[in-house]
């Protein structure tokens, strides 16, 4: 909302402050000056400002910013209180669409004599943005500025019949003022005479009975509709207008009748004519509900002291009737402050006026100690991205929406992509179910720039969908990228050891990925898993032309649970000498020698277990031989050799 | 004779090698070695003649095993040196791969430590949300204004989406544990807008809520002010406006003097001497009560903050498609402190 400085003085005639003071105020009691500019207005230097008005659509008008700032102040505004406009004939207006429409005031003047806009008001408009077309129409923009209700004028003499109301229900082609063509679909409200359409009601009228200069008599008409049809309107047909975006709010239909009569004098008075019926369709009148309001509580919310004689000038100066009731107060907001509903709401307004800036600010508050709610996964992924770095690798972070190729590309979950109903983006309408493409075209973009050596990781969400549920899990994957010819695959294997080591997590063991992704080399591609549960890959990519890159990508979801179900102790006091053993156990996979492991670290028991490591593979006819070293603590040479061969023969 | 001895040693081991010393031990000090013998030959004299001879044949003694005993020490020094020569390492001038963090993870970090020094726990929460924990269990029913200022990416319109602010943390949070609370959530939220130069689909956001049996505004600016005070110094001059947010009543909006103009007006703060540093206020009672919550029994108080245009500030990065691009790049020789 802009606001002219000159006009809030004329409905703030005591208000003394400057406009960079009145900027000041506006801003901190809730609405952000956001432009100040000094122009000219009528030959006198002026100022314009602008503001955010968010909810406080009663502030989308002069009167509404001046009411603020007359309430901050504690002074009387001058906002004009026409009588009613009486007249005994009644206008015939029809309205079908019942529950579109809040209120309706309309007036039939004959004998206007439409001209051009004096200077006062075609300047006004200009400041705003607006054309001036003619006196009539300039006076009903005007009124829209000044009191936040819109208006519509209709040239009578081109009406066919009476005016209806009602929700269109067939497609059909409208001619709007500014010479465009709409399509309408169905479901619009509309402002219809007997044979066509006058308005798209609460938007734009139509070019069939638009005033020119040469009208004289006219219907005059103000409403006020069901806000959420007209935003719905207002979206689907894409019309944006001045009134759209006013009437898209909850607006006050029981102070639509001093606008109504505002601009009906202003009219009269500029244009000559005479009111010749009048109607006024309003089938339920606003009744303000009476909250109940504890003096005490703008203290207890602000934290320092606002006397219940401040509160009350303050809700007083913000024109609420106030009946003091024991303890509590029950008060009745003004009719456009629909935004005022409980009591927390006049809270507000008393901290507000009584400004922010009178809560003290730098003293840090002593505040209770509470339980810790942070996850396992938090910390583990804090300690990564340390543990990375140590090791030399670069945190890259990439966006979650990508396209369908890199999806294809990297994936090797049995998860289904998600895709975006409506991005704007349309090149990134899937989200990622991997981190490695993200990884790869980092690399990429790296190596053309010249950056060399590339190591570089990511923590981040994927997701997917798998058994009609949205799944996302926290993944880390890890890219290295070697000189071509390098055979370095086990190099990032033990990079991922040590780094995964440090969190807890050791015996991860690989296996030949069985459906490798197509960026891998499928004779270079493993499964990761630990514990029984897959946790992700470790590959070598099948392109070589910027090098060998080698990555890996783990779900640290799967990992966290693992660590926190097989806590590892390192830590033993060591009384006598390690007894270390060899034996050969013949089998015919990697994958059987890990079960085969994983069974004799059970039956040995972590009190006797030091060590156990794979010293030597040799491939025989159908099988292999591995030479498994086992490391005993807290037995003799002779009970270590029992056990052994008890173990191994 | 002892004095050929001697001489004779002495001749000796000035061709000797670590290898022929035990020969040469052996011809002096051996039991047929020429020192021994020539002590032994004392055996057979008299009492007289051993007083007159065996003196200086002792002294000849101690002198010879000085000699070769010295000498033996220093051929040992003299052949480590030799080995230690051999095995001598130089240090190299290769440049050592340093990891770094991304500034959004620097900064992240620095703010979560800062909050867990204040004894607030970190959340995280999921990013497919729906609309009731994205929108009406924070006070935005399906008609409130506050959804024109939000364009939703949705997977399945209009209950599946990707979360637009990281206050559906905030609902998560107060759904799922019982107050009292205080807590801080990093976190990415979505907005349908093209992405340009200035604009991204994707932001970081940063919240906080704390929930109490008492609490109020003066807590909320004593926090803002620390944490602003933290991160930009002593001097940070901190403003709180009234500000309009569903979530919350009354709402703050805190602004941060502009550090370029010091509040004159400048191009950096749009003329207007402070800059906008995000939303907060007292946590609106609607909100409480859908959580199951009495308003009456508990309150709170809840603050976001954007990261993207702090990071890129404090970075000096220009295209906010650079945070989550291929544009980011380290100095190899360059290191920010990350712990």
């Amino acid at each position: 909302m802009k606001v002219l400085y000159s006009k809030i003085k004329e409905l703030v005639p005591d208000l003394t402050a400057n406009p960079r003071e009145v900027a000041e105020v506006l801003t901190m009691i809730g609405m952000m000056v956001d432009g100040f500019r000094e122009l000219e207005y009528m030959g006198q230097k002026d100022y314009l400002l602008s503001l955010e008005t968010r909810n406080r659509v009663d502030c989308w008008s002069l009167w509404g910013v001046a009411r603020e700032l007359a309430a901050y102040y504690n002074l009387k505004t001058k906002i004009p209180n026409p009588l009613e406009t009486r007249v005994a004939k009644e206008l015939h207006i029809v309205v079908g669409a019942r529950e579109a429409v809040r209120r309706i005031r309309a007036v039939e003047i004959s004998g206007l004599k439409n001209q051009k806009s004096p200077q006062w008001l075609a300047q006004f408009l200009a400041i705003y943005e607006m054309k001036s077309l003619n006196l009539l129409v300039d006076l009903s923009n005007y009124v829209m500025i000044v009191t936040g209700y819109a208006s519509h004028l209709i040239d009578k003499d081109k009406l066919q019949g009476n005016l209806t109301w009602q929700i269109n229900k067939q497609q059909r082609v409208i001619n709007t003022l500014d010479g465009s063509e709409l399509k309408l679909n169905n479901g619009e409200l509309l402002i219809v005479d007997d044979e066509n359409v006058v308005a798209l009601a609460g938007l734009v009228g139509t070019q069939v009975a638009s005033i020119s200069e040469e009208s004289s008599n006219v219907v005059l008409e103000m409403a006020v509709y069901d806000s959420t049809l007209i935003k719905k309107n207002s979206r689907q047909l894409n019309v944006v207008t001045e009134a759209g975006n006013r009437l898209a709010k909850e607006m006050d239909a029981q102070s639509l009748a001093l606008a109504f009569d505002h601009l009906l004098d202003l009219i009269i008075n500029e244009a000559g004519g005479e009111v010749l019926s009048q109607c006024d369709y309003y089938p339920a009148p606003r009744v303000m509900g009476v909250i109940s309001f504890d003096p005490k509580s703008p203290s207890r919310f602000a934290g320092i002291e606002i006397g219940e004689a401040k509160a009350m000038e303050i809700l007083l100066a913000l024109r609420c009737q106030v009946v003091v009731d024991a303890e509590q107060w029950l008060v009745t907001v003004p009719s456009d402050r629909g935004d005022l509903t409980m009591a927390e709401d006049l809270i507000e307004e008393v901290i507000r006026m009584n400004r922010y800036d009178s809560i003290p600010s730098d003293q840090l508050p002593a505040l209770p100690v509470t339980r810790d709610l942070t996850k396992p996964l938090y910390y583990l992924k804090d300690d990564l991205r340390i543990i990375l770095a140590a090791r030399g690798f670069d945190e890259v972070l990439s966006q979650p929406l990508v396209d369908q190729q890199s999806n294809e590309q990297a994936n090797y979950l049995p998860w289904q992509a998600i895709v975006t109903q409506n991005s704007v983006n349309e090149e990134f309408p899937v989200l990622r179910l991997g981190l490695i493409t993200s990884l790869v075209a980092q690399c990429t973009n790296w190596l053309k720039k010249n950056i060399e050596p590339v190591r570089i990781f990511e923590i981040g969400k994927v997701f997917g969908k798998e058994a009609g549920k949205y799944q996302e899990s926290e993944h880390l994957a890890l890219l290295m990228m070697m000189p071509t010819g390098a055979k370095a695959l086990v190099q990032l294997q033990q990079e991922l050891a040590v780094v995964m080591g440090q969190i807890g997590l050791v015996d991860l063991n690989y296996q030949l990925l069985k459906k490798a992704p197509a960026l891998a080399n499928h004779h270079s591609a493993y499964l990761i898993s630990a514990d029984g549960e897959e946790l992700g890959v470790i590959y070598k990519l099948a392109e070589v032309e910027l090098g060998m890159i080698y990555v890996a990508e783990l779900d640290l979801e799967k990992v966290v649970e693992i660590v926190a179900r097989n806590k590892q102790v390192a830590v033993c006091e060591l009384t006598q000498k390690l007894v270390v053993l060899d034996a050969n156990l013949e089998l015919a996979s990697r994958q059987k020698l890990q079960e085969k492991l994983v069974e004799i670290k059970k039956e040995i028991g972590l009190d006797y277990l030091w060590g156990l490591v794979v010293s030597d593979v040799y491939k025989l006819d159908k099988n292999y031989r591995y030479t498994v070293r086992v490391s005993y603590q807290g037995l003799g040479d002779q009970d270590a050799k029992t056990l052994h061969d008890k173990l191994f023969n | 004779m002892q004095e050929q001895i001697i001489e004779q040693l002495k001749a000796d081991l000035k061709t000797a090698t670590v290898e022929l010393l035990p020969l040469l031990w052996q011809k002096y000090f051996g039991k047929t070695g020429l020192v021994t013998v020539a002590l032994k030959e004392l055996n057979a004299l008299s009492i007289e003649e051993k007083r007159a001879k065996g003196p200086a044949l002792q002294a000849m003694n101690a002198e010879a095993r000085e000699i070769f005993l010295g000498y033996q020490e220093s051929l040992a020094a003299s052949e480590r040196e030799k080995s230690l020569l051999n095995e001598k390492e130089g240090l190299g001038t290769e440049l050592v791969k340093l990891g770094h963090l991304h500034p959004l993870s620097v900064t992240i970090k620095q703010l979560n430590d800062l909050f867990q020094s204040l004894g607030f726990s970190i959340a995280e929460e999921r990013e497919i949300e729906t609309d009731e924990f994205c929108f009406q269990r924070l006070n935005v029913p399906a008609d409130h204004p506050a959804r024109d200022m939000q364009d939703t990416i949705y997977i399945e319109e209009p209950n599946i989406l990707l979360r637009t602010q990281t206050s559906s943390i905030e609902a998560r949070v107060l759904a799922g544990y019982k107050p009292p609370f205080k807590v801080v959530s990093p976190g990415k939220a979505y907005r349908n807008e093209k992405v340009n130069k200035s604009n991204h689909f994707i932001f970081h956001q940063y919240q906080g809520f704390v929930v109490l049996p008492e609490t109020n505004l003066k807590d909320l600016f004593g926090i803002f002010t620390y944490l602003f005070r933290h991160m930009y110094g002593d001097e940070v001059v901190i403003r709180y406006r009234n500000k309009y947010y569903p979530e919350v009543e009354p709402g703050v909006g805190p602004d941060m003097q502009c550090f370029n103009c010091h509040g004159k007006g400048c191009a950096v703060c749009k003329n207007v001497g402070w800059i906008e540093m995000g939303g907060a206020g007292m946590i609106h009672p609607r909100v409480l009560a859908m959580a199951g919550l009495d308003p009456k029994q508990c309150m709170g108080f809840a603050f976001g903050l954007g990261l993207d245009r702090w990071v890129m500030a404090k970075y000096k990065i220009t295209d906010i498609r650079t945070l989550l691009g291929g544009n980011l790049a380290y100095k190899a020789d360059q290191h920010e402190s990350i712990i």
